[in-house]
């Protein structure tokens, strides 16, 4: 049993998570369909609709989140959809292809270059995924008051500015990596 | 006491995003740092012996009177870094003790050398550093022979007497940079960058043809 709120904050987080996840995809769709392109999973001719494909489920989820209707099915979908850019980063990553844009930046054409790939972004998927979990456990009952209402939006932003924030350090070390790393 | 705890909590809940706006922009700083701070090389002029020629042996003769050789095949099998610094530069001053463990810590075999002023000021200026373990050599036909013009400058010869890097070297980093243009074989930071400038449109044409 978890906390109604905590459940709410997880839920809320994860649906505005997916919806600008969405957003950025589509926003920057050619670069998109470059990086998904780079990973070299997915049959050529595939790559374009996938990149259609894929931020429109990341928006269906993320709505479903947002209004509180994410049971089983939308948590399974999410977890699912998680654990599959992790599995595409961790081959990637073994390969020793480190140096494609990992297709996941936020603000990373403010940056100038994408974000390339590291086991951090393998890590904050998995973390993402015991967010689903928990989120998706059932809620004990419990009537939410005005104070837990002004909790779980402060709690959101501060979620939303640490993750900013590891972004950004992943980033950062991603930089200090490649002047270190020979170019092979 | 409940009212008590709601306060602190909206203090503390006031605390924990203002922290994590503080985290979020000393991030940001550090990633536009790296982005303007390239990494800097240390400046090589044109004129002189040219990086990758095999120096020829110089035997010269060092402040304490011993004779030493600067140039051709080490015997030791060590490789040489002089350092051209002189009494009157203050630049100099703050890079010795960065040579000196640069040195130790590379292996490599350190001469400091000099020329002008009486060789009363050099010996003092020795002393005042406390490099009096290394060879000074005051010499002003081996500065000329290399083309040093401003100091601190230095030249790495590695053990079989090739020239591996010269330069300006204000920083320590310039004074690394040299010993990396030797270990990694790339001359100066311009042909590293435009290597790899090479290679990124090499390997997007590999994966867009």
């Amino acid at each position: 049993m978890i906390d109604p709120l905590a459940s709410r904050v997880l839920a809320l987080a994860l649906g505005l998570l997916l919806l600008v996840a969405a957003w950025h995809k589509l926003a920057a769709r050619d670069a998109f369909v470059a990086a998904l392109d780079d990973y070299r999973l997915l049959p050529a001719g595939s790559v374009r609709p996938v990149a259609w494909l894929l931020p429109v489920i990341e928006a269906a989820l993320g709505l479903l989140w947002l209004a509180g209707l994410a049971r089983s099915g939308a948590a399974l979908a999410t977890g699912l959809l998680l654990a599959a850019y992790a599995a595409a980063m961790a081959i990637n990553l073994r390969l020793g292809r480190w140096n494609i844009g990992c297709g996941c930046g936020f603000g990373g054409a403010a940056s100038g270059r994408e974000q390339p790939l590291s086991w951090w972004l393998v890590l904050r998927n998995l973390l993402l995924i015991a967010a689903v979990v928990l989120a998706a456990l059932p809620s004990s009952q419990r009537t939410l008051g005005a104070y837990d209402w002004l909790t779980l939006a402060l709690a959101l932003v501060a979620l939303a500015l640490l993750y900013s924030g590891a972004s950004q350090l992943m980033r950062n070390g991603a930089a200090i990596a490649a002047w270190r790393k020979p170019r092979a | 006491m409940p009212d008590a705890l709601l306060i602190s909590n909206a203090v503390l809940w006031c605390v924990v995003i203002v922290l994590a706006l503080v985290v979020l922009a000393l991030a940001r700083q550090v990633g536009v740092l790296h982005e303007r701070v390239a990494p800097a090389g240390a400046l090589m002029p044109t004129s002189g012996p040219k990086v990758g020629e095999r120096t020829q042996p110089a035997t010269l003769r060092a402040l304490a009177g011993t004779d030493i050789t600067v140039g051709g095949v080490s015997p030791d099998r060590r490789a040489t870094l002089v350092l051209w610094i002189s009494p009157t530069c203050p630049l100099c001053r703050g890079l010795v003790p960065t040579a000196v463990s640069m040195a130790r810590a590379e292996g490599l075999r350190l001469v400091f050398a000099s020329d002008g002023d009486s060789l009363e000021q050099h010996q003092a200026y020795v002393r005042d550093l406390g490099i009096e373990e290394f060879p000074y050599v005051v010499s002003q036909a081996f500065g000329i022979s290399h083309a040093v013009s401003k100091l601190p400058f230095a030249i790495l010869v590695d053990a079989d007497g090739v020239l591996r890097s010269k330069g300006l070297v204000n920083t320590r980093e310039h004074l690394e940079s040299l010993v990396l243009s030797m270990e990694s074989g790339v001359r100066s930071l311009q042909e590293y960058v435009g290597l790899a400038e090479r290679q990124d449109e090499a390997s997007l044409r590999g994966q867009h043809p």
